[in-house]
């Protein structure tokens, strides 16, 4: 069947069970909007590319579908980077569509045409430049294939005016993908099992690290099982903190730089470490000739390239995580771990005061005192976390253990994230609340995306930590640049205000108590609210790994300090 | 130590620039690059010299088979692998220079492409350092011009079979 290469391209996305995209129009994508127009896909229109890639990915990540976000060529494209990154770092299944100039025009510098296949190369798993509409359904396919196979990462389809518009044959079945299977690691030889099973019996202080692979691959009963028959204790990534429940036993925590103490304790006293989807990230390893000294190590990854990159490991497992468990966990051992547990449990007892971590030292609204209130009152919510020191508070005070409700940008780090990822969390989970959790710094980032939330109607709530300072900024100044605070003295709007003007409710809390009644209130329905807490200024997040240093050199409280230098607004 | 990547990849536009960016973003430098589509046309032959350590071998070898367009990448650096490259070179060399030139030619396989009055052309194929030597002893007649095609390498016919994609390997 004869169709325009924009039709053609909706029918792909219906076919690959795309309901619903995130967007933002322009001349080179206007062909592929009109015929979205008539499709039947719901589109949110964002208000920037990079607040629609963010949708895209917190809609892919609180659901596991795969994120669709349009764009236009150019400036549209070039916006999408962030949003690109930031996916890739994490390992999000997202389809990024671009318009681009018509083909003749490529490469005349023609208006708002920009290389975006080349910009993106390094922040993609792939990309694709199509000039022909017969091009269009072979490269959505295997676009989709790619975005999921394996280690899941965004993929980008550029697709020239041109294209959009000629007429070509539809033909679902000739375009199968075919690329996408080319690097996927055969299934684990039953050899590589056995080295692994001798380790693991051999092992008398054995720790799991759980990262994102857990979720990605929906490893978490069989991580559940495994730990629970294995008796191993299993400590959390950041993005695993969602992977294990956190009342468990077995769950000694979040470790890392702002990991506790005990968790990074044991990873330094472990004699095995089964790293079960995770990359050994610099912000978990902190000096890598001081970590873990005594362990040999067990590496699950479905991407060779992340096997030995880091840390030298003694056995490496490649493959899905769900399907090694699955299959290393009927042979495991129950092993003879009572004493680690025990060691664990007294490592943990030197710092596991009633309130951990303890509450910032300094005057006015403890940031993790308002944490607490905000999961004790919405215990089943998804968390949309930014970036800076609210992150890591959150990541220490909530407890998560359902898979998909911590979404937050970990490898790339990027602020602006969490109010537009929460739409697209929202969108994806209606029934589930969702809380954005940000700081004054990465609320100005990608503020207007509020427009967006009131534009769809949905009724998430924001909650802004505001300390009035790029505070984890400052919190390494403090540190590590004598206190010298550049350019962290942060100006804010009245975020009340500017929540009303975007058609919120808001609030605003400096106690507890107004804070207990502002997150009720929020809760209780009626629309989005933007609660602005404002938080002590001087608070810090502690614990701290200082960067580069071992794990074990932990950072327990502030400097004694002079008055600060600026003062908060 | 010099190390010798051989890559099959798709015979499309922007392959190399993917391959390429390996090495640039890890900050690897790549002594020589070749590229040439096989007998199978949709597929290109790569071969890549570089100074990597065994770590950073390995390393470049997972991220460039991480990437979609290629279908395989072998280190033939352990395997003894037989190795050309081609180099052209314009000498100054007048009517009395050339039986020495010519001489010098001879013994190192090369060909005289053109003799003109003060000047003349050859070219030299084989190993890299037989051409490193070549040039070498043309140096005291003053080089002109030097280019050079870069590494092609094939595994010696006693290793074993490459693992290559094997219809674009021969």
């Amino acid at each position: 069947m004869r169709m325009k290469g924009a039709d053609i391209l909706c029918a792909c996305l219906a076919r690959e069970g795309v309901d619903l995209v995130f967007g933002y129009p322009g001349g080179a994508i206007l062909p592929t909007y009109d015929a979205l127009e008539a499709s039947g896909i719901r589109h949110i229109l964002a208000r920037h590319e990079q607040g629609a890639a963010h949708m895209a990915d917190g809609y892919s990540r609180a659901s596991g579908r795969t994120g669709v976000v349009i764009a236009t060529s150019g400036p549209g494209a070039t916006n999408l980077v962030t949003g690109l990154a930031t996916a890739m770092m994490d390992s999000v299944p997202l389809v990024a569509i671009t318009g681009q100039v018509a083909s003749p025009l490529l490469g005349s510098d023609a208006f708002q045409e920009v290389d975006v296949t080349g910009v993106t190369l390094p922040i993609t798993k792939h990309n694709f430049l199509v000039r022909e509409p017969e091009g269009i359904a072979p490269a959505l396919r295997e676009a989709f294939a790619l975005a999921n196979a394996g280690r899941p990462g965004p993929v980008l389809v550029d697709i020239t005016k041109d294209a959009q518009t000629r007429e070509a044959v539809f033909d679902w079945e000739g375009a199968e993908p075919r690329r996408h299977t080319r690097h996927l690691p055969p299934p684990v030889p039953e050899a590589d099992l056995a080295r692994a099973l001798a380790l693991i019996s051999a092992s008398r202080r054995p720790l799991i690290l759980a990262g994102h692979g857990v979720t990605l691959s929906g490893a978490h009963r069989a991580l559940l099982a495994f730990a629970e028959k294995a008796g191993a204790p299993v400590a959390a990534t950041l993005l695993g903190l969602d992977a294990f429940p956190p009342g468990h036993p077995l769950y000694v925590g979040f470790m890392g730089m702002h990991g506790s103490p005990w968790t990074n304790q044991a990873i330094q006293e472990a004699d095995l470490l089964l790293a079960f989807g995770m990359r050994f990230d610099d912000r978990v390893t902190g000096d890598l000739k001081a970590f873990a000294p005594y362990a040999r190590k067990i590496h699950v990854e479905v991407d060779p390239t992340e096997v030995g990159k880091n840390v030298a490991v003694d056995v490496a497992l490649l493959g899905d995580l769900r399907e090694v468990l699955e299959r290393l966990a009927p042979a495991v051992p129950a092993l003879d771990s009572g004493a680690w547990l025990d060691r664990i449990a007294e490592l943990r007892a030197a710092h596991d005061a009633p309130a951990w971590p303890p509450d910032p030292q300094g005057e006015g609204l403890s940031p993790t005192a308002v944490l607490r209130e905000l999961s004790a009152q919405a215990p089943g919510a998804i968390w949309v976390t930014d970036v800076g020191q609210h992150q890591m508070w959150e990541a220490q005070v909530v407890p998560h253990g359902r898979p998909r409700t911590l979404l937050t940008s970990g490898g790339l780090g990027t602020m602006g994230f969490a109010l537009p990822a929460a739409i697209g969390a929202k969108l994806a989970c209606p029934e589930a609340e969702v809380w954005v959790v940000a700081g004054d710094g990465g609320t100005q980032m990608n503020v207007q995306e509020l427009m967006t939330l009131t534009q769809e109607g949905l009724e998430l709530n924001v909650a802004v930590l505001n300390n009035s300072y790029l505070g984890m900024v400052r919190q390494f100044q403090t540190h590590f640049y004598g206190d010298r605070r550049a350019s962290v003295d942060l100006l804010a709007p009245d975020f009340g205000l500017l929540a009303r003007a975007y058609g919120l409710k808001a609030a605003s809390a400096r106690t507890l108590d107004e804070a207990r009644e502002a997150i009720r209130e929020a809760r209780a329905g009626g629309g989005a609210t933007l609660i602005e807490f404002v938080i002590s200024p001087e608070a810090g997040v502690y614990p701290m790994v200082p960067p580069g240093a071992g794990i074990s050199a932990t950072i327990h409280t502030p400097p004694p300090t002079e008055a600060p230098c600026s003062g908060s607004l | 130590m010099q190390r010798i990547l051989v890559a099959l990849t798709d015979n499309e536009p922007g392959v190399l620039d993917r391959v390429a960016s390996i090495f640039r973003r890890r900050g690897f430098n790549i002594h020589s690059l070749t590229v040439s589509p096989t007998l199978d046309p949709d597929v290109s032959r790569i071969t890549l010299v570089t100074d990597l350590d065994d770590r950073a071998a390995r390393a470049a070898k997972s991220f460039l088979e991480r990437l979609v367009n290629v279908h395989s990448v072998e280190d033939f650096t352990d395997a003894g692998p037989l190795l050309r490259d081609t180099a052209l070179i314009r000498v100054a060399a007048g009517p009395a220079d050339r039986p020495g030139l010519f001489q010098l030619a001879a013994i190192f396989r090369a060909e005289i492409l053109e003799v003109g009055p003060e000047s003349a052309v050859l070219a030299c194929c084989d190993a890299p350092e037989r051409i490193r030597a070549f040039v070498e002893s043309l140096r005291p007649y003053g080089l002109l011009e030097f280019g050079r095609t870069g590494v092609i390498a094939v595994r010696s016919s006693g290793d074993p079979a490459s693992a290559l994609h094997p219809a674009a390997s021969f």
